[in-house]
Order: C-alpha cells, then sequence, then structure tokens
C-alpha cells in the first residue's frame, strides 16, 4: 500500500500492473482508486479488488465465473444431465464453487438435478460415506473443487469404491502437486483454469517458446495473465494517443480506453471488461493426460 | 441393502483406526491416571516414520540390492515402525512424564499437549509444509461382491488391526509384565511397594501405545495416502472420545467404542446430509455418555481401574 501511495503520488506513474494475489491487491486497489490511477491486477480472483472501483481492472476470471463454465462444458461433452458434488463446507473457496456450481447446473438442468450435494471439513481424509452416497444417487458425474491433497484422495477413494465417471475439478486442481499424490488414478480427469502450457497454439505457444527460452522453464498461469495484462495496457495507452503529460488527464484517458476495450485477444483467450473491470473471457479446460500432463482440451466461454 | 453393507465396511475401516489410537489413550490412563494428549501426535509421528522406512525400503529394492516384494516391504515398515515410534513413546514418557509424575493433574495434561506442539512444529521444520504421500506398497484391487466394493487394503487394514488388538488383550492378560500393568492399574501407589518398578511399567505402557500409534499410522497412509503434519490433532480428539466412552483404561472398551464411532459417523452422513454429520454423530456420543457417565466398560470409582 506503502509503495502503491508513493509510486502514484511521487513517481506519478500513469498506470499500475499488479499485484498479484488478492491479499495485496484488495488494499492496492483502494489507494489507486482513490488517487483516480487505472491499475489492473493480473491474478486477483477476489471479487472485492474490483469492486465500486471504475480505474481497478483484472485480467483473470473470478471464482463464480468457473461454476458455469464447469457446467457448461460437461453438458456440452458428454450430455449428462446428473451431477454430484463434494466439496468442504469449511472452505471459502471449494464452498463458494460448489454453490455456483449447482447454481448454474439446476439452472440447465432444472430443480433437483444436483443428485447428491455432500460435503466435509478441512482435515478430513475418509469419504467414503459421502462417496457411497454419491455412487448410490445415479449421479453421472462428480464435480469436486478442492485443494490437491484432496483431490488425491477423493479420486482414490471413488475409484476404489466403484466409481468409474468423470470427475471434474477447478483451476485449485493446476498445482504438479495433484498428480505427484494422485497418481495415475487422476489420469484422464477434467478440469477448468486460466490458461495450459501444454498443447497450446497460435500466439500462446509462440508467448510459451519465447519465455522458455528466456528463464528456461514454462510459464505458470500467473506468468501468462500477467502478460496480458501489459497487452492490455499498452492498447489502451496507443488507444489514447499523445500523452499529455498531465498525469490526471492521461490517467483518466488510459482509463477509460481500458474499460472500452473490446474483445482483446490475449495468449489467456478473448476479453472484454464489464463495468466492474472484470473481464469477460473463456476458461480452459484442462486434461489430465497419460502421461499425467495438463493438457490443454477445449476452449470454453460463459 | 447393497448401500448399508457399502458402509458397513466403510465403517469397519474408519473405526479400526480410531480404536487403535484409543487403546494408547486408555493404556497409560490406566497407569498414570493422565491422559496423554501428545498421542495424536505420536499417531503423526508413526505415519511419518512409515513413510520415512518405507520410501527408504522402497528406493533399496528399486536399486535392486535387496529386491522386496510389496507385502514383505510392508511388513517390516510395520515392525521397524512399531520399534522406532516405541522408543519417541518412551522418550516423551521420560522427558514429559515422568518429572511431573506427582504434580497436579492440569500440568501433566497440559504437558501433553505441548509435546503435541512441539511434534508437529518440529515435523514442519524438518519436512516443511509440503504434504507426503505414502508410498503405494501393494497394489490397490477393488472385488465387486454383489455390488459391495471391498478392496484387498481395506480387508488388510481390518485385519491387522483386530490381530494386534488382540495380541495386546493377550499380552495384558497373559504375561508378567501384563499383569504387573494391571496391578499397577489397579492401584498406582501400593503396588510399586511390592517391588514393581513403576519408572519401567511407565515405560514399557508408552512404548506399546505408541508402537501401536505405528501400526495405525502406516495403515491409515496406506488407506489415505495423503500425510500432512496436522494429520493427528482431530483424528487424537476423536479417539480420546472413543477412549472415555470405552470407560477410562479399559482396552476391550477402548476398542469397541473406537468401532463405535466409526459406525456412527459413518452412519450419520448415510442418513443425514453429510454436513451435520460431526454435528449428530458427537451429540449421540454426548447423549450415550449422559446414561452411562463412566463408558461401557468404566467404573464409578477411579481407585478400582481395570485393563
Amino acid at each position: 500500500m506503502k509503495v502503491n501511495t508513493k509510486m502514484i503520488t511521487e513517481d506519478e506513474v500513469l498506470v499500475i500492473v499488479g499485484p498479484q494475489s488478492s491479499k495485496q491487491a484488495v488494499p492496492a486497489g483502494d489507494v489507486a482508486d482513490n488517487y483516480a490511477t487505472p491499475m489492473i491486477s493480473p491474478w486477483s480472483t477476489n471479487p472485492d479488488t474490483t469492486k465500486d472501483r471504475p480505474y481497478v481492472f483484472r485480467g483473470c476470471f473470478l471464482d463464480p465465473f468457473q461454476g458455469p463454465v464447469v457446467a457448461n462444458f460437461i453438458t456440452n461433452e458428454f450430455g449428462y444431465t446428473k451431477a454430484a458434488v463434494l466439496y468442504d463446507v469449511a472452505s471459502d473457496y471449494p464452498k463458494g464453487l460448489a454453490e455456483f456450481f449447482k447454481e448454474a447446473w439446476e439452472k440447465i438442468h432444472g430443480e433437483g438435478s444436483v443428485v447428491a450435494y455432500e460435503s466435509f471439513t478441512t482435515k478430513d481424509a475418509d469419504f467414503s460415506s459421502q462417496l457411497t452416497k454419491i455412487n448410490q444417487s445415479g449421479a453421472e458425474v462428480l464435480f469436486t473443487p478442492q485443494y490437491y491433497n484432496e483431490v488425491a484422495l477423493i479420486v482414490q477413494q471413488a475409484k476404489e469404491l466403484g466409481w468409474t465417471k468423470p470427475i471434474v475439478g477447478s483451476d485449485s486442481w493446476g498445482s504438479a502437486e495433484t498428480v505427484a499424490l494422485c497418481g495415475e488414478a487422476c489420469y484422464g480427469l477434467f478440469f477448468s483454469t486460466h490458461y495450459a502450457a501444454a498443447g497450446a497454439t497460435g500466439k500462446t505457444k509462440a508467448f510459451i517458446d519465447r519465455y522458455k527460452e528466456k528463464y528456461d522453464y514454462t510459464p505458470d498461469d500467473v506468468a501468462a495473465l500477467t502478460w496480458d495484462s501489459l497487452g492490455i495496457v499498452e492498447t489502451a495507452v496507443k488507444k489514447c494517443g499523445k500523452i499529455t503529460g498531465k498525469i490526471e488527464k492521461d490517467r483518466k484517458c488510459v482509463r477509460d480506453a481500458m474499460a472500452k476495450i473490446e474483445k482483446y485477444a490475449g495468449i489467456t483467450g478473448q476479453m472484454t471488461f464489464t463495468e466492474e473491470g472484470d473481464p469477460i473471457k473463456c476458461a480452459v479446460i484442462v486434461k489430465i493426460s497419460d502421461k499425467g500432463e495438463y493438457e490443454f482440451y477445449k476452449s470454453v466461454c460463459p | 441393502m447393497v448401500f448399508f453393507f457399502q458402509n458397513l465396511i466403510n465403517a469397519l475401516q474408519w473405526g479400526s483406526f480410531y480404536a487403535m489410537i484409543a487403546l494408547g489413550y486408555s493404556m497409560v490412563y490406566s497407569i498414570l491416571m493422565l491422559f496423554n494428549f501428545a498421542h495424536g501426535d505420536i499417531f503423526m509421528v508413526g505415519a511419518y516414520i512409515g513413510f520415512g522406512v518405507a520410501t527408504g525400503l522402497v528406493a533399496l529394492s528399486a536399486s535392486g540390492f535387496l529386491a522386496l516384494p510389496g507385502w514383505m516391504i510392508l511388513v517390516l515398515t510395520i515392525l521397524l515402525s512399531m520399534f522406532l515410534t516405541s522408543f519417541v513413546g518412551m522418550i516423551v514418557e521420560r522427558v514429559g512424564y515422568r518429572p511431573l509424575r506427582d504434580a497436579p493433574r492440569a500440568s501433566a495434561a497440559i504437558t501433553g499437549l505441548m509435546i503435541g506442539i512441539m511434534l508437529e512444529t518440529g515435523n514442519l521444520i524438518l519436512l516443511g509444509a509440503r504434504r507426503v504421500s505414502f508410498p503405494p506398497l501393494i497394489e490397490s484391487v477393488t472385488y465387486n461382491v454383489g455390488g459391495v466394493f471391498v478392496t484387498n487394503k481395506k480387508i488388510m487394514i481390518v485385519l491387522v488391526s483386530l490381530s494386534f488388538m488382540l495380541a495386546l488383550h493377550l499380552f495384558v492378560q497373559k504375561t508378567r509384565y501384563g499383569m504387573a500393568m494391571r496391578a499397577m492399574a489397579f492401584d498406582y501407589v501400593v503396588v510399586p511397594l511390592l517391588g514393581i518398578p513403576i519408572n519401567t511399567i511407565a515405560r514399557l505402557t508408552f512404548a506399546i501405545g505408541s508402537a501401536l500409534a505405528a501400526v495405525a499410522g502406516i495403515l491409515f497412509g496406506v488407506a489415505y495416502p495423503v500425510l500432512d503434519p496436522y494429520m493427528g490433532i482431530v483424528f487424537g480428539w476423536k479417539a480420546f472420545v472413543a477412549a472415555i466412552l470405552g470407560g477410562r483404561g479399559s482396552i476391550m472398551g477402548a476398542t469397541l467404542a473406537g468401532f463405535l464411532m466409526g459406525f456412527i459417523e459413518i452412519f450419520v452422513a448415510m442418513v443425514f446430509p453429510s454436513t451435520l454429520r460431526d454435528l449428530i454423530a458427537y451429540s449421540i456420543i454426548l447423549l450415550i455418555l449422559v446414561f452411562r457417565p463412566h463408558g461401557f466398560f468404566g467404573e464409578p470409582y477411579s481407585a478400582r481401574l481395570r485393563l
């Protein structure tokens, strides 16, 4: 926050890209908005970062967005009509996502189409009774927006209880640890996320290749989203045309230009901002390959 | 019906973990009249020692130096970890409990809590916050018996834990040391005067309880192969509830209560929404205690405790 204030008042920056995590982005967004300085956080998913702050934008989608995305994906890909959800009731992220998924699924398939809505609490290791219930409910697919350690346990136990149908997750699966802990049981499963390095094409692939050349490792989602945020800022500044040197006026111009950007073609998908400064963009569905790699499967839009 | 039997199998596995941990609480209580609140964390340490031993043996086996089949590695892991974890128990007794044996009970009780925190953070410093994955020692095979799914791991876990409980029972009832433990449980003021060394018996009790916790930890790793340093806390509390429910100091009681708690938890989740599982399960247990305040096998006078 102090750094942000300093950048704005002393260094007189035109626009800020960052910070990444919501913990810093929420307070930083407050400062930026108060000083009428445009800011874009590439990775912060907390709704408060941009809420009621006309000068603050973000480069990624929000948590609630993944619910409908996954519901649409399962419906279109498999044609299933009955889903089960298993989530941690004591943790904000999974609980929120479970609710958003249920809402979206029932909007498509009608009331009661989520045939099992089961929960557990953080640190639980045995999910046998919940999974037995889910097995019994006649669900065709299981959605579980959990973190990597629980994903491993849930998937393995589900298989041991005779579950052979697909299990789908959210961006919290996207850690390398998921496959390390879960092993072959997780191969062939899907989850939604911001971007996938393996199997990328076109612009995205070009970015990955250049990044690899320079830093010698595969860029993760933060790197890709930051790249896109920089691109958006660049576009906005160019649109503004000449920089007048009057910092207040220039900042306002850049802010307005960013808000007006339509269908910006980024490497993490096409983006258009809502009034809140959150992008409308597509999510990526990743398939865990037979080698345990996260492969781009398809892009799903809201 | 299939649904019922599936849950029965699930409950048997889950209950055997509670039972094995509850035994450790119960034994220490019957000898020293205190609850070793570090026991849940000794379970965690046992699981990690098992993880270390198993990983080492797997690597040794893979290097071709000592080619062992998976089940053999598991047996060796259990035996070696029991041995090593029993030393952890004995150290905890020597450092944490013996100096405080005549201190007020509350001081001895918080000792356990403090040692528990030390074990957790010690592990965190040693291995970091990353969760570790217990190596899959035996290939998981799933049998479909008329719609009920049973794995070889589940059968193995229930059988192994039952045999250890039986072995403990025989040890306490049939050996001289067991007799000394029972005598100590009966009266730990007078019995030492008769020439039974209280320190030896206390150490032995901690060693056996910790060795059982190690077995539980390894079987836990086989069933739920993700370990983290805080895995023993809530689990320890719940097993402690089982120990009380069984009747303080009763082996039979702790075993039965452990299984009963597994059954209650699983079947509550079967009937009610799983969000309410612990709320309803522990209300039932509270209700049992209201009607049987001394547990199943406990007796009203604390001087008359039985092993």
